[in-house]
């Protein structure tokens, strides 16, 4: 079974369960409000052993060795049901659940897309700047930022729009799902393709989804940011056929 | 070369460590969490175009309590910030309070500077923010622990009363804590008095262990160097010793087994911690167990109790310039 864990409102996510079921792979959803109201969550950790049964409202309960590949897009912890309780309450279990769902997820002995990471559940998550020192240091363009406390953006923001004026006022945006330091059906400038690959190996998602932005425009592509969430839509058919390769090798494949 | 201590200075851990880098006669810029109290400015300039690659990624300067560093400056940096929202002074503030608002941007300078600093600068951190954040989840930690052949103790995390209790039933006695970062008590279950409270469980999970018997030895690697304590208490929770045992629990530095102290510098270094305070027990039946890996340890307590010159360790690692500025296991760090 493929296991799609996401938000409720994830539409990435869901397009791609969607198409996994069309497939005819056994998908099944994990919303993290879903998991929030779950009857059971038991997580045993023995002897160097896992094991996580997860039951939900509804279905039969979630074992690991029921489970062919995870997507994992959970950006937030599953505390849902926490939503009107005091603060401190609240915050408290969001805490105990990010925990426990981390824990879970980097536990599965399956592929995982993305396998959480300590300080993000959905995965490789880095700030701007080492994402910048990372592009820079694999040859991709980086614009030039500066950034001080009484700048009015994130950084990442920042970034963004540094890469825009960087590449002209005839730029176009580019938004690329990489995975595993690969962009499937990606038809692109072979050393922007070449330092995709090696930025994925720099920034330690050389095993991972990764959003990739780029303005594309005057000197060639210039590096806007990245995410540990792609909109997987724009991997289309090829991206769908790698993630169903990897999550749910037994089943049937997306027909091209 | 400067050092950055980024925290409250009053605090004991940061001071002692302030006071060793006094001692050795390093340049230190201190920046408060929230820049309370100082006037505080960062400027990074970051990234280069194409033809550029020879020039450095990360430029700029911070201005703190009428200092002015260049970050190129910056060899080496302790962090125990405090979160903006936490900090006494901007508690409660609005959302748009200028105060809160440069708060938030300080930090999140500070904290992009200090992630990519080790890897661009070869700037030595400890610790970097987001390998903290391991101690978020201490069954995350578990699974990394046991690679380095370590035990940890059975653990269930459950919503289910019924499995709890069938879990107790197996061992002598079981504990109860938070298995995420929240400092908790860590409290003897009992299935009798706690039987009506394990209702509550059906909404968030509570992490059971079976308690282990034997010392607990707490110990501080610092980069290479390993300082150990042992401690001598009746409490299940040594740190609350008075209150749950009536009595402070008592602290000598201990000789670690040389394999044991490997592990310990390995363990660290896989969570990419250069200083961390890992929590033993030598088990009764020979097991030794680990706990968790503490990414920002309060050793004053331990330090002042035993003498070990943990402090001293720290500062004389951030004031030793890393060879290269990849030597850590991750390579953006």
């Amino acid at each position: 079974m493929l296991l799609v864990v996401c938000g409720l409102e994830d539409e990435s996510a869901l397009w791609f369960a969607r198409r996994a079921a069309q497939s005819g792979v056994h998908c099944r959803i994990v919303t993290t409000e879903a998991l929030s109201y779950a009857r059971r969550f038991s997580h045993r950790l023995a002897s160097g052993e896992v094991r996580t049964v997860v039951q939900l409202a509804d279905g039969p309960p979630l074992a690991d060795s029921e489970i062919s590949g995870v997507l994992n897009r959970a950006v937030q912890a599953p505390a849902a049901a926490w939503q009107l309780a005091a603060p401190a309450e609240r915050d408290y279990a969001t805490m105990e659940w990010h925990a426990g769902t981390l824990s879970w997820l980097h536990a599965l002995p399956c592929p995982v897309r993305n396998r959480p990471e300590p300080d993000c559940l959905a995965g490789p998550v880095r700030h701007p700047f080492v994402m910048v020192a990372a592009a820079h240091a694999v040859g991709l363009p980086c614009p030039e930022v500066t950034f001080d406390t009484t700048g009015p953006l994130g950084s990442a923001d920042a970034l963004l729009l540094a890469a825009a004026q960087a590449a002209g006022s005839q730029a176009r945006p580019v938004h690329l799902a990489c995975l595993d330091g690969a962009v499937p059906g990606g038809d692109l400038p072979e050393p922007v393709a070449a330092g995709i690959a090696a930025f994925a190996a720099r920034v330690n998602a050389d095993t991972a989804l990764l959003g990739l932005d780029f303005f594309a425009g005057v000197g060639g592509w210039w590096f806007a940011g990245a995410s540990p969430l792609p909109d997987l839509r724009a991997g289309g058919d090829a991206l769908c056929r790698r993630l169903l390769d990897l999550l749910a090798p037994d089943q049937v494949p997306v027909p091209s | 070369m400067t050092v950055l201590l980024w925290g409250v200075p009053s605090e004991p851990p940061m001071a002692m460590v302030s006071r060793r880098l006094a001692a050795l006669g390093a340049d230190v810029l201190t920046v408060r969490p929230g820049g309370i109290g100082q006037q505080l400015d960062v400027t990074i300039g970051v990234g280069s175009g194409p033809g550029q690659a020879g020039r450095s990624v990360l430029r700029g300067t911070i201005r703190a309590g009428g200092q002015s560093v260049e970050l190129a400056r910056i060899t080496g940096a302790y962090l125990r910030p405090v979160e903006p929202e936490l900090v006494p002074e901007l508690k409660g503030q609005a959302e748009a309070a200028p105060g809160l608002a440069h708060a938030r941007r300080t930090q999140e300078l500070l904290t992009g500077f200090t992630e990519a600093a080790p890897r661009v600068n070869g700037c030595r951190v400890a610790n970097r923010l987001s390998a903290m954040a391991s101690n978020g989840s201490k069954p995350y930690q578990a699974q990394v622990i046991v690679r380095h052949g370590f035990s940890s103790p059975d653990t269930l995390i459950s919503t289910d009363p019924q499995e709890v209790l069938d879990f107790a039933a197996r061992y002598r006695q079981v504990v109860y804590k938070s298995c995420s970062g929240v400092r908790s008590i860590v409290t003897a279950f009992d299935p009798v008095a706690d039987r009506e409270r394990l209702q509550r469980l059906r909404w968030c999970p509570v992490q059971f262990q079976e308690r282990v018997d034997g010392p607990d030895v707490r110990v501080h690697v610092v980069g290479g160097d390993v300082f150990a304590v042992i401690v001598d208490s009746d409490a299940v929770d040594y740190r609350y010793a008075r209150m749950q045992a009536g009595e402070d629990a008592r602290l000598r530095a201990y000789q670690l087994d040389d394999d044991v102290a490997a592990r310990c510098v390995a363990l660290a270094a896989s969570l990419d911690l250069p200083f961390a305070g890992i929590g033993l027990k030598l088990a009764t039946d020979q097991r030794v167990v680990c706990f968790e890996v503490n990414p920002s340890p309060g050793f004053s307590w331990y330090e002042n109790a035993t003498g070990l010159p943990i402090s001293l360790a720290v500062a004389r690692w951030l004031t030793s310039r890393a060879p290269t500025a990849t030597r850590s296991t991750r390579p953006w760090s």
